[in-house]
């Protein structure tokens, strides 16, 4: 377990910036204590610096993980979010995308969202901005990027793909020794 | 010479040549000293070029030189009475043209000469009447007399003139003396009455000016008539002295018989008639030309055809047509050359400028400028409504677009109104879109600092039109060819094409005979109705287009002003709310005074408004920029809450019609109506630009007792009801008379009521201004109720607000808030976890941030509504009650019906705490009634600052729970009695519920042993009796309880503090009154007293001594009495 390296901590924090804005700020600083990122076997976690400090006790082979898993890094370097992220990410998301009920099992199977599925959307969208996607009833269920603006969404017919998925909530089930 | 007079009536350009003739002989007695009371004509200096301009001989000349002040009897020679009575003349006139100076009668000769050959246009009848007066005028100043040194002498002076016909031989000149003598009183009695006449007259025209154009040429041959003919025939004489006026009259009665002429043979008429009116507003008397625009407006009116007359080709000029089809183009040159002068003198008209006149002596002018010029522009207006598809009707609106701006307001009013009328009106939308495109053009160039009224009458458009004409034509679809541009006239074109195919292949098959001669019509209809229809949807996509870009000129006007400004005053800021990501803590940036934003962005409103009323239209692709226009608007925070709503409104109203097709989170305006509430309660200091002025004023009322100060302003609100029977109550309290105080209770409600039926008619009244609670509502309703909610995170946020809203702001935007609140908490039951308190953990990673600007990052979930609370402890016991009501909202108590339900229970059964629990009964029929937020802000707004609206009506709806009860109440109709004397006993006070228990407690107590006989007896035949008697009672105590309830409902708290309060109130106003009658009364009696010891003065002086004990003594007794009466 280690702190993220400067290049590390940009890529992530780049990351997050899509979905939460300026709020990464809050993110780190929370109201009940400070909170960390912490590198440990790729996967990075977000962490409580108090159950941070606790786990040092802990040796590093036999720690298999703490706090939030939210993203890890890849073989070529690069960071993805992975469905831990989800809580952390719709707590402060910027861009929400609300489902119709007959849509959320097509995309907690990994699909896309298709205009027809879209319930709602946050006004002012850009396009290829991170989207927090939720249900009807205002449940988290998973996050993507958006493949168009708000207003093209107006004007596109109903087949189009509007998210373009990342992760979802399925993926607890689907890929769950992967987590 | 009088002769030249007629010229005008035949041929109206030759008046002006007659006129200066005339000047003529009004100059000749220039030089004379005489007295004259007709002296009014002003006396041009160049006299001497005018004559040598007519055909004035050099002896003529010569003889006025040496006699010229001689010559003073020509000047009452009048020139219109001479000419016509040509007869009369040559026989009696015959004397006094001879003895009259030779070349006198020479110059006048010529004049005959010159005036002979335009005579015959004069009527036969005009020169009859004034045969007689014409003698007695001659001979006003006696004539010239050949003394017997063969010198011939003249009469300078009527002194002078006296004395000679004195000195004269009497056989000679006792004819003349007496003549003079009668003439000189006549005229001095009738040169008053003539003024006076001619004041008259003068009124009659104004009048006659303003009135509507329509009668005017009928009017002006009516009115001319009366006003002459009102007078007898020996003042028409004397009227005609009065230059001006007799000119009036003869050219009216002209322009009205040219008037009747034209409409009666227009094809005949229309080239001397036109003619002669267009020279009458040529004319240099302001009034003549004001008449002859009006009954050239009238006659334009209806001769004007509805078709456009177009000028021919020169093929077809060159075509031989037939003698009907000559006539006819012949008469339509001559009527557009007509209306063409015509235009041309109203544009002249109404493009004068009144301070042309470059004397600053010449006010009268001046005026008279500005009212031709208003008649003016009102003809155009009219000319414009009448015939809108006319030649040069783009000229007209030309002319008439700028004067909408114009500093008078009547100028602008006529022309505001003929434009209004004119879009409104106009079928075949040409001449509007013209309309539409100037005014818009108007706007650009003046850079949107144009006067509200400009746009505002745009509003009148309607873009409906071509709905009724395709659904004739069996395309429901075609109302949609309403949307805006090109393509959807294309559409629209093609659309009817289909219709008509449609029609084509539906009457194919059917051969029958009936069906095909159905097709065929509905064929010829369509060729008619099809392009039309694509024409018009062309020209309204067009008109459309044009307002749009009023309208969105208006806003980017404005978000570039106010941007700048806040640029200006806060960089930062503004940079940080721009970027949308910024959670900066919602810096309330000081808004602009009302005044002032509606000095600098007139238009607003106006466009708003049009944008709201017309989102329906707007296309789809300028969704974004107007957003962001609006967006920018509001981030710029310069706008006052007022004009903020209103953007707000203006912005929900354009997404309600077309973002339907796409759900979408408008996470900005939620934003921007989050921080606007903050602006509520400091509404009153914004809209008001004297603010630290009122802030004295409500010092100074704090500083008296609380309670007295309450006492006053009740007291001045209710002042002006009350001055009349405060009268009589001081009168009674004279007298001593106690008068009792349930009585002057009952007057004091009664009062109050009526106060209450005014108000709340005057709120009702201007509902569609609607006043900034009931906007302010409308909006938050809109985006809270109207959509479904499903950030928990927001509503809890603006929940919270809403509660600190309900604490700090007025009574209106409190209970509406209340309202909004308890509509919100049932629908959402997931907000009543801010019932529960849980230590401030933070809920979701968030505290609850109170200055956060973004409600759904504000963390209210972690919050609780503390203010609840304390609301409960509100002066205003409705707010206090709705507090309350809200309180009982708890997570536990289910469904928010139930729970207003147990709270009613709780305030109908009477246990301890009854008022508290009546107090519940109307916060919730107030704030959980049928009626909306808005209405319960309109119904309690709106209230002046510092003042307390007293115990406001129930809204309509609010009834509800009272009619549970009710029902209840027919069920057990003996419970119910029991119900209601327990509530009863809780409220003592409450006297008409205490009658009602009394007067339904007696059918229940017969009931009662009927029902008993009923069970002993088992007497069949009586239970349908029984039945309906049991109903009635039932119905009776229904009744009664409904009673209960209405009092109930009306507030048992509140009458008790009413009662404590008008208790008060009445006894601080007794004594008031009893000061202020006592102190009257002894002044009185002070100046009676006064009066008699000056009386005892002057009759009794060597007396006064004994008298001044007696009066002594009967001043002290009046004011012991007045202390017995006081005691």
């Amino acid at each position: 377990m280690r702190p993220l390296t400067e290049e590390e901590t940009k890529m992530v924090f780049e990351k997050l910036y899509k979905f939460i804005g300026k709020d990464i700020k809050s993110m780190i600083e929370r109201p009940d204590g400070r909170y960390c990122l912490r590198l440990h076997k790729n996967k990075v976690f977000y962490v409580s610096e108090a159950l941070m400090k606790k786990a040092t006790n802990i040796a590093r082979d036999k720690l298999v993980s703490l706090g939030t898993p939210v993203g890890k890094l890849t073989h070529s370097g690069k960071f993805r979010l992975t469905i831990g992220a989800l809580e952390l990410l719709s707590r402060y998301a910027k861009h929400k995308v609300w489902l119709k009920p007959s849509a959320e099992m097509q995309y907690l199977y990994g699909n896309h969202v298709v205009k027809s599925g879209l319930g709602r959307i946050t006004e002012n969208t850009p396009a290829y901005t991170g989207v927090v996607v939720y249900s009807m009833s205002d449940i988290p269920l998973g996050f993507g990027l958006s493949a168009k603006s708000t207003n093209e969404c107006r004007s596109m017919e109903p087949s189009g793909i509007v998210v373009l998925h990342q992760a979802d909530v399925g993926e607890y089930l689907r890929n769950e020794d992967e987590l | 010479m009088g002769n030249k007079r007629k010229p005008p009536t035949a041929q109206a350009g030759s008046s002006s040549g007659s006129s200066s003739k005339k000047k003529k002989f009004s100059k000749g007695p220039k030089g004379k000293p005489q007295p004259s009371k007709q002296q009014d004509v002003p006396l041009p200096g160049s006299d001497e070029e005018d004559e040598q301009g007519l055909d004035v001989g050099e002896e003529d000349l010569q003889f006025v030189q040496q006699y010229g002040s001689q010559l003073g009897f020509l000047r009452d020679l009048d020139a219109q009475q001479l000419d016509k009575a040509v007869k009369d003349k040559q026989k009696a006139a015959a004397a006094a043209a001879a003895a009259a100076a030779a070349a006198a009668a020479g110059s006048d000769d010529d004049a005959e000469a010159g005036g002979g050959s335009e005579d015959e246009g004069a009527a036969e009848y005009e020169r009859k009447p004034r045969a007689a007066e014409q003698v007695t005028k001659a001979s006003k100043y006696g004539l010239p007399v050949k003394t017997a040194a063969g010198e011939v002498l003249f009469q300078p002076s009527r002194k002078q003139q006296l004395i000679a016909s004195k000195v004269q031989v009497e056989g000679i000149q006792v004819e003349d003396t007496l003549q003079s003598e009668k003439a000189q009183k006549a005229a001095e009695k009738e040169a008053a009455a003539a003024e006076a006449a001619e004041k008259r007259a003068a009124a009659a025209a104004e009048r006659q000016a303003a009135a509507k154009a329509a009668a005017a040429a009928e009017a002006a041959a009516k009115k001319g008539l009366p006003s002459e003919g009102g007078l007898p025939p020996a003042l028409l004489s004397l009227m005609s002295l009065q230059d001006s006026q007799q000119r009036r009259e003869a050219l009216k009665q002209q322009m009205a018989l040219a008037a009747q002429h034209l409409l009666a043979e227009p094809e005949k008429h229309v080239g001397p008639g036109l003619r002669l009116l267009l020279g009458c507003a040529a004319d240099r008397d302001g009034v003549v030309v004001r008449l002859a625009l009006l009954s050239l407006l009238a006659v334009f009116k209806d001769l004007l055809p509805g078709y456009r007359i177009r000028s021919l080709t020169e093929e077809e000029q060159e075509m031989r047509v037939s003698k009907e089809v000559q006539a006819l183009r012949d008469y339509e040159q001559a009527l557009l050359k007509g209306y063409q002068a015509y235009l041309k003198t109203l544009l002249a008209a109404a493009t004068a400028k009144p301070n042309a006149a470059p004397a600053a002596d010449h006010s009268s002018s001046g005026s008279s400028v500005l009212a031709t010029k208003r008649v003016a522009v009102r003809c155009m207006g009219q000319l414009l409504v009448a015939r809108p598809g006319f030649n040069y009707c783009s000229d007209l609106l030309q002319a008439l677009v700028p004067m909408m701006l114009g500093p008078d307001a009547q100028v602008q009013g006529a022309a505001c109104d003929a434009l209004r009328q004119l879009l409104q009106e106009d079928v075949q939308g040409k001449s509007s879109l013209e309309a539409v495109q100037l005014v818009a053009d108007l706007v650009k160039t003046r850079k949107c600092s144009v006067p509200p009224v400009v746009v505002s009458c745009l509003l009148v458009l309607r873009f409906e039109q071509v709905t009724p004409v395709s659904a004739g034509g069996e395309g429901a679809g075609g109302g949609k060819a309403k949307k805006l541009g090109k393509k959807a006239a294309r559409r629209a074109k093609r659309k009817t094409d289909l219709d008509k195919e449609f029609e084509e292949a539906e009457a194919g098959p059917d051969l029958a005979e009936l069906a095909l001669l159905q097709s065929q019509m509905l064929e010829e209809a369509q060729a008619e109705a099809g392009p039309n229809l694509a024409e018009l949807a062309l020209l309204q996509s067009q008109m459309l287009e044009a307002l749009f870009e009023v309208f969105f000129r208006v806003l980017k006007h404005c978000s570039t002003a106010t941007s700048n400004q806040a640029a200006a005053a806060a960089a930062a800021a503004q940079a940080a709310a721009a970027d949308d990501d910024s959670s900066s803590k919602g810096v309330l940036q000081q808004p602009w005074q009302a005044s002032k934003v509606a000095r600098k962005f007139p238009l607003l409103q106006p466009a708003l408004e049009g944008l709201g009323r017309y989102s329906h239209l707007i296309s789809v692709e300028y969704f974004n920029d107007l957003m962001a226009v609006l967006q920018e608007l509001l981030a710029a925070g310069a706008l006052p809450l007022r004009e903020r709503l209103g953007v707000l409104l203006a912005a929900l109203d354009i997404l309600k019609g077309q973002g339907e097709a796409l759900t979408i989170d408008r996470r900005a305006f939620y934003n921007q109506l989050y921080q606007a509430l903050l602006l509520v309660p400091l509404q009153l200091l914004h809209e008001a630009g004297d603010f630290p002025a009122r802030l004295a004023g409500k010092l100074a009322g704090s500083a008296n007792s609380a309670a007295d100060a309450a006492a006053v302003s009740e007291d001045e609100q209710w002042l002006d009801q009350e001055d009349l029977q405060a009268l009589q109550a001081v009168r009674a309290s004279i007298l001593g008379l106690e008068v009792a105080a349930a009585e002057q209770q009952q007057q004091q409600q009664q009062k109050g009521a009526a106060a209450g039926a005014s108000s709340s008619s005057s709120s009702s009244s201007s509902r569609d201004v609607a006043p900034t609670p009931v906007l302010l509502l409308r909006c938050l309703e809109q985006q809270l109720l109207g959509v479904k909610q499903t950030d928990m995170g927001r509503l809890a946020a603006y929940a919270k607000r809403l509660a600190l809203l309900m604490l700090t702001s007025s009574t209106p935007e409190a209970l509406g808030c209340g309202c909004l609140l308890y509509r919100l908490m049932r629908r959402y039951p997931k907000l009543t976890c801010l019932f529960e308190w849980e230590g401030g953990a933070p809920v979701g990673g968030r505290q609850f941030d109170a200055d956060c600007s973004d409600p759904s990052e504000a963390g209210a979930i972690a919050a609780a509504l503390w203010e609840l609370p304390l609301l409960a402890q509100h002066y205003h016991p409705h707010i206090a009650a709705a507090a309350r009501m809200l309180l009982t909202l708890t997570p536990g108590s289910g469904s928010g019906s139930a729970a207003a339900g147990s709270a009613a229970a709780a305030g109908g059964s009477g246990d301890a705490d009854a008022a508290a629990g009546a107090g519940a009964a109307v916060g919730a029929a107030v704030i959980a009634g049928a009626s909306g937020p808005q209405d319960v802000a309109a119904v309690y707004g709106p209230v002046k600052l510092g003042g307390f609206r007293p115990a406001p009506p129930m809204p309509a709806g609010a009834g509800g729970r009272g009619k549970g009860r009710v029902n209840g109440a027919v069920a057990g109709s003996s419970k119910a009695g029991m119900a209601a004397r327990q509530a009863a006993a809780g409220r003592p006070w409450c006297l008409d519920l205490q009658q009602a228990i009394a007067a339904a407690a007696a059918p229940e107590q017969q009931q009662q042993p009927q029902q008993h006989v009923q069970q002993h007896g088992k007497r069949k035949q009586q239970q349908p009796q029984q039945r309906q008697q049991q109903q009635q009672q039932a119905a009776a105590i229904a009744a009664a309880v409904a009673a209960a309830d209405a009092v109930d409902v009306q507030g048992a708290e509140q009458a008790l503090q009413e009662q404590y309060r008008l208790s008060k109130l009445y006894r601080r106003n007794n004594e008031l009154r009893l000061e202020l009658a006592v102190s009257a009364k002894r002044v009185e009696l002070f100046r009676e007293h006064l009066i008699q010891k000056r009386q005892q003065e002057e009759q009794q002086q060597p007396q006064q001594q004994q008298q001044a004990q007696p009066s002594k003594q009967e001043q002290q007794q009046p004011v012991k009495k007045k202390h017995r009466q006081r005691a």
